[in-house]
């Protein structure tokens, strides 16, 4: 016992811990898993890397539903397409990831058996080419990553409709509008674009609560990413890897934001010209 | 006439006024009813289940049946009726949403006052600390802080109140910001009232219809997040609620037996009850905000 506290530094008072720790990290050195017994930043690459899969491809399709959806609700306000758009959003957005999770499984894998229930590769099967891997991985991701999405869609689609409401009450809207433009073309050239820039700051703070949200769609697919790792090593106690998995959230959090900074200067030129 | 009469006045015509505006809101009328419907459901739990039937198990003939006339959504894994669960469920799950938004909503209020009123260094460190819950990931910080003081009612409530009271402070203090620059505060400063006093019953009324549509709005996510900590079964131990039912139905593997009966209806109870508080706030606001209407 004493053994392993000398070996593992707990006999030292916390803050020369976390000074330990600090510098151990300054060296790349994010320590040992006391489950698994392997190098953290190893078991932390394999995990990031499995999520990363999930999110990256469930936003990208959020974002581009999101905007659509939204666009035509605020297009044909106050119209029954509106109303039952935002009426099915308001639906996903009240659900929690999980249960969709299990519906999903439940329906498109058990009963009609579309789609593996679970986990990312078919077990045991041999792969002759890397298409067939990259076939059977993106058939396993694909409910997965349809469950993350759909909580997403609710909520882009929300905030592009009342951004294109905004937006519609511009005059440059009016100078289309009086230069004798289609609607068709007002929308899509002269509102999209502008209707789009408050979605960058959102898109940017939900990739952080994304990969924190994945715990629910990672536990019930059985999907070894970042939210499953999260999630085991808090019922095994296992600390050095609680640790690295924060790390990383808050690397995801703060370069998101930063992306998101960047990318509005770019497509915004009256910020950079004010910043 | 005496000042208590005229006071009495005022508040009643004020919500006759906001009864008529809200009754004529659809889906604000929804909401509440639906609302009703599941409190009367929380409080009569007794009358309309059975306890006996939601805790104990069945005969090997029981387990995971589908609806009959005596079992009217089935039976779960080891035979317990699961009718009787979801009745007993909405009681836990409903407690944490009002007992954590209580928390949450008495929190920011105080915090979002003193924050305003004064301003200064403590209003800067109250604003940068709801500047970094905003960005730090509920679900992990909540699923790491319930492993750590463990599963009981109190501790999930103060877990959500105490992480959520961060945007009703913002809103709070963003109001206060405005309302102590009018005049009849500086009245009342003249007429000799504490700071207390006027943060209290001077500028606390004014700000009050906000806090609640936001109140409102927490309940649901207090409720939606009581379901996922139980679920990944780190909830309330040792009662009924949805999120636990659907633990359970995960962990036995239900989901492969086809046993929908056992999946979905807590999912609708939870989503049923969260849209209905979303509903419910959006009327509102559309009555307290009025600019909203235009969208």
């Amino acid at each position: 016992m004493q053994h392993y506290r000398t070996l593992l530094g707990l006999d030292l008072p916390k803050h020369e811990q976390y000074l330990v720790y600090l510098s151990n990290l300054l060296h790349g050195e994010l320590g040992y898993s006391f489950a698994y017994g392997r190098p953290v930043s190893a078991i932390l690459g394999e995990a990031l890397w499995n999520t990363a899969v999930l999110v990256i491809a469930g936003t990208a399709l959020a974002i581009v539903l999101g905007l659509m959806l939204g666009l035509i609700a605020g297009w044909k306000r106050g119209t029954k397409t509106d109303i039952s758009i935002i009426g099915t959003q308001l639906l996903m957005y009240s659900m929690p990831s999980f249960w969709l999770s299990m519906l999903m499984i439940l329906v498109f894998a058990v009963n009609l058996g579309l789609f593996p229930t679970s986990g990312v590769r078919t077990y045991g099967l041999h792969y002759s080419n890397w298409v067939e891997e990259v076939v059977d991985i993106a058939h396993h991701a694909a409910l997965p990553m349809a469950a993350l999405s759909i909580q997403l869609v609710g909520e882009y689609a929300l905030l592009m409709r009342a951004s294109v409401l905004d937006v519609f009450t511009q005059q440059y809207i009016v100078t289309a509008k009086a230069k004798g433009l289609s609607t068709r073309s007002i929308v899509f050239h002269h509102a999209l674009k502008n209707a789009s820039l408050p979605m960058i700051t959102v898109v940017a703070i939900n990739l952080g609560y994304s990969i924190g949200g994945a715990i629910q769609t990672e536990t019930v697919f059985a999907w070894p990413g970042i939210g499953r790792l999260m999630y085991d090593s808090v019922s095994q106690l296992d600390y050095p890897i609680l640790q690295g998995c924060f790390l990383v959230l808050a690397v995801v959090v703060i370069l998101a934001n930063l992306c998101a900074d960047l990318m509005y200067g770019y497509l915004d030129p009256r910020v950079r010209a004010a910043g | 006439m005496s000042a208590t009469y005229r006071r009495t006045r005022i508040a009643v015509t004020r919500i006759i006024r906001f009864s008529t505006a809200f009754r004529r809101s659809k889906m604000g009328m929804i909401g509440l009813s639906v609302l009703l419907f599941f409190m009367l459901l929380a409080v009569f739990a007794p009358y309309i289940a059975s306890y006996e039937l939601a805790m104990k198990q069945g005969m090997p003939q029981d387990i995971l049946t589908p609806p009959s006339s005596k079992h009217p959504l089935g039976t779960d894994d080891v035979g317990r009726d699961i009718y009787s669960q979801i009745v007993f469920g909405s009681r836990v799950s409903l407690l944490v949403g009002f007992l954590a938004t209580v928390v949450a909503t008495s929190i920011g209020t105080v915090v979002g006052l003193l924050s305003g009123y004064y301003g200064g260094s403590f209003d800067e460190v109250m604003m940068r600390f709801t500047d970094i819950i905003l960005v730090i990931p509920w679900l992990p910080l909540m699923i790491v802080l319930a492993a750590i003081f463990g599963p009981s009612l109190w501790n999930i409530v103060f877990l959500i109140g105490g992480l959520w009271w961060t945007n009703t402070a913002r809103i709070v203090r963003s109001q206060v910001l405005t309302v102590k620059e009018r005049t009849y505060i500086e009245k009342a400063r003249a007429l000799g009232a504490s700071d207390f006093r006027i943060m209290f019953h001077h500028i606390l009324p004014n700000v009050m219809a906000l806090v609640f549509a936001n109140a409102i709005i927490l309940v649901a996510w207090a409720i939606m997040y009581e379901a996922v900590l139980s679920f990944l079964g780190l909830g309330v131990a040792g009662q009924m609620s949805w999120g636990l039912i659907l633990h359970y139905a995960f962990m036995t593997g239900a989901i492969t037996a086809k046993a929908w009966w056992y999946i979905l209806p807590p999912g609708i109870c939870i989503i049923t009850v969260v849209s209905a508080f979303a509903s419910l706030n959006y009327s509102l606001d559309e009555i307290i905000n009025p600019r909203a209407k235009v969208i």
